[in-house]
């Protein structure tokens, strides 16, 4: 799994890559932590683009040492598979007979990479997907602190991405990952990933299937019984409901309180009306908890 | 032994209800027969008539009938008493029902995915066959492990009519459960209601005759939405098919309200 997790330097990301840390802990991810600019740069803070870019103390660049040592901490210093610390004897044999002992500085197991992509933050997060193609995007919710300006960049990365996209809010551990689905084109790692998240808080599932004009569609039906027995083999408890497509706003809006709100999303997906700007906000103001784009 | 007559059909809620029985049966001695109805095609859907009509519904049939057999053969691995399939063409109500009576079954089961709406469970217990059920019914909305059920007594589900049939259902059986008393209000706040008045007597003396043992007496007053969601997950509620389930309402909305897999009984 690789996953790609934006910092915005002007905020406060330890609680993101706390997420990101336990997530990366479950599944052995190669991670990239992308230090990026936000949206609204003080008069007082020059752009990146316009320093010295040998410059240690610039906010963008400290921000981003932070997050890496903040993610690292995360792992202790024993058995961290970031880290690149092991040394040990290995006796090879250079030839018939002859045996050397050599000293073996082993490199992670996993990548860790810290990169800046300074300029539009939206952009610089889709620019480093298309570059290094990643699992998941993590981005912080953006109405955990910034307000409304934010939702800007974080609409642009959902509705743009190619991958999934996990939007973490500051708030407490959900209880319950609510997944909505009206589609059937549902991958392996987008279950799989749900399955982490369950693990991962411990969560009950519940997996809610859009109907229209009270029909589920045989399509989406029987999907979602695969999804079901697929969970029960893999002994998680899912629940399934069924939410009419017109009450879907309302529904989400409720899901999301303190729940983890995960929505497959499809290309003529009714759950794409959320990002219409005035739905994403009025959703994304009451996110307590956080928002998981499935793809 | 129980034996249990499951309604399939190709999709969500069979896979649901037919599972569910199955993880039954690793608790309680069951026998569990599958049966597909299919009801006949409106005229209007038929390509055409005659025999292009009849070769087109015996295509659907045969299609539909795999999709069912793929599903009892997965089950089947696992659970060694669980007939092939038998298939039906006609009202599906009807069918059932003559089975049941014919059959000497003890238990009926069939799916539903839940929409958290009391029109759902009013629809299907007022139905012709619900109000002629010979026997309890299930109707599976979720999987849930099966560990502990939930009895539903109160003025609209009166120990003396629901006690008997469950004990009778589950006889030989050492079944954990909670004793719930809810009086169902429409507006006010949820609380409890201090049981001193004897409230459980009557259900006390009946589960003592056959040696069950509650493990927890419950007695709460509330809406129904409060009740459904202070109920939370058990692995089946079991409380009576009302007579009338329009004058129930809220029976139905409270149990609409919980994911639980619910069993009627007639009184």
């Amino acid at each position: 799994m690789k996953i790609l997790a934006a910092l915005d330097s002007s905020r406060d990301n330890s609680y993101i890559l706390k997420e990101v840390a336990r997530l990366a802990a479950n599944t052995w991810a190669d991670v990239t932590l992308l230090g990026i600019e936000p949206e609204s740069v003080s008069a007082q803070q020059p752009p990146f683009t316009k320093m010295d870019r040998r410059t240690e103390d610039h906010p963008l660049v400290t921000s981003l040492r932070q997050g890496r040592s903040l993610f690292l901490k995360h792992f202790g210093d024993d058995g961290s598979p970031y880290t690149h610390t092991t040394v040990t004897s290995e006796l090879v044999e250079v030839e018939r007979g002859l045996w050397e002992d050599l000293q073996v500085c082993r490199g992670s197991i996993k990548r860790l990479n810290s990169r800046l992509r300074p300029g539009n933050p939206g952009r610089a997060i889709l620019d480093e997907a298309r570059h290094s193609p990643c699992d998941l995007i993590v981005v912080a919710n953006s109405s955990a602190a910034g307000g409304p300006e934010l939702t800007k960049y974080v609409k642009k990365v959902i509705l743009d991405a190619d991958t999934s996209v996990w939007m973490v809010a500051e708030s407490k551990t959900p209880h319950r990952i609510v997944a909505c689905l009206d589609h059937d084109n549902v991958s392996q790692p987008s279950l799989e990933l749900i399955n982490q998240m369950v693990t991962l808080y411990s969560a009950d599932l519940e997996i809610a299937g859009l109907t229209s004009k009270d029909v589920l569609a045989g399509d989406v039906d029987h999907r979602m019984a695969e999804i079901v027995k697929y969970y029960a083999e893999n002994q998680i408890k899912a629940l399934v409901r069924l939410v009419e497509g017109s009450r879907l706003e309302t529904f989400a809006t409720q899901a999301a309180h303190g729940n983890l709100l995960a929505l497959w999303m499809g290309k003529k997906s009714l759950l794409s009306r959320f990002f219409h700007p005035r739905a994403v906000d009025k959703l994304l103001g009451v996110a307590e908890s956080s928002l998981l784009i499935l793809r | 032994m129980i034996k249990a007559l499951v309604s399939v059909y190709p999709d969500l809620a069979s896979v649901i209800a037919m599972n569910y029985v199955c993880r039954l049966s690793r608790i309680f001695d069951m026998e569990i027969q599958p049966i597909f109805v299919k009801e006949l095609e409106e005229a209007n859907k038929a390509p055409a008539v005659g025999w292009v009509r009849q070769t087109w519904e015996n295509s659907l049939l045969d299609v539909e009938q795999e999709a069912m057999n793929k599903l009892i053969e997965a089950e089947k691995t696992e659970y060694a008493r669980l007939a092939s399939l038998q298939v039906y063409s006609g009202n599906r109500q009807e069918a059932i029902l003559d089975n049941l009576l014919q059959g000497g079954y003890d238990l009926f089961v069939e799916g539903s995915v839940s929409r958290f709406e009391k029109s759902e469970l009013l629809r299907r217990t007022r139905s012709r066959l619900y109000q002629n059920l010979p026997c309890p019914a299930i109707i599976a909305r979720n999987l849930i492990d099966f560990d502990k059920v939930l009895i539903v007594i109160g003025e609209m589900s009166p120990a003396a009519a629901l006690l008997p049939r469950l004990t009778r259902l589950f006889a030989g059986a050492s079944l954990r459960f909670d004793l719930l008393h809810c009086t169902i209000i429409e507006a006010g706040p949820l609380e409890p209601v201090h049981p001193q008045h004897g409230l459980f007597d009557e259900a006390d003396d009946l589960l003592a005759a056959v040696g069950w043992q509650p493990e927890n007496r419950i007695a709460l007053q509330g809406t129904p939405k409060d009740l459904g969601s202070r109920i939370g997950e058990y692995s089946m509620v079991a409380t009576t098919l009302p007579a009338h389930p329009e004058r129930h309402g809220g029976l139905l909305e409270l149990l609409s309200n919980t994911p639980s897999p619910v069993l009627f009984c007639r009184p």
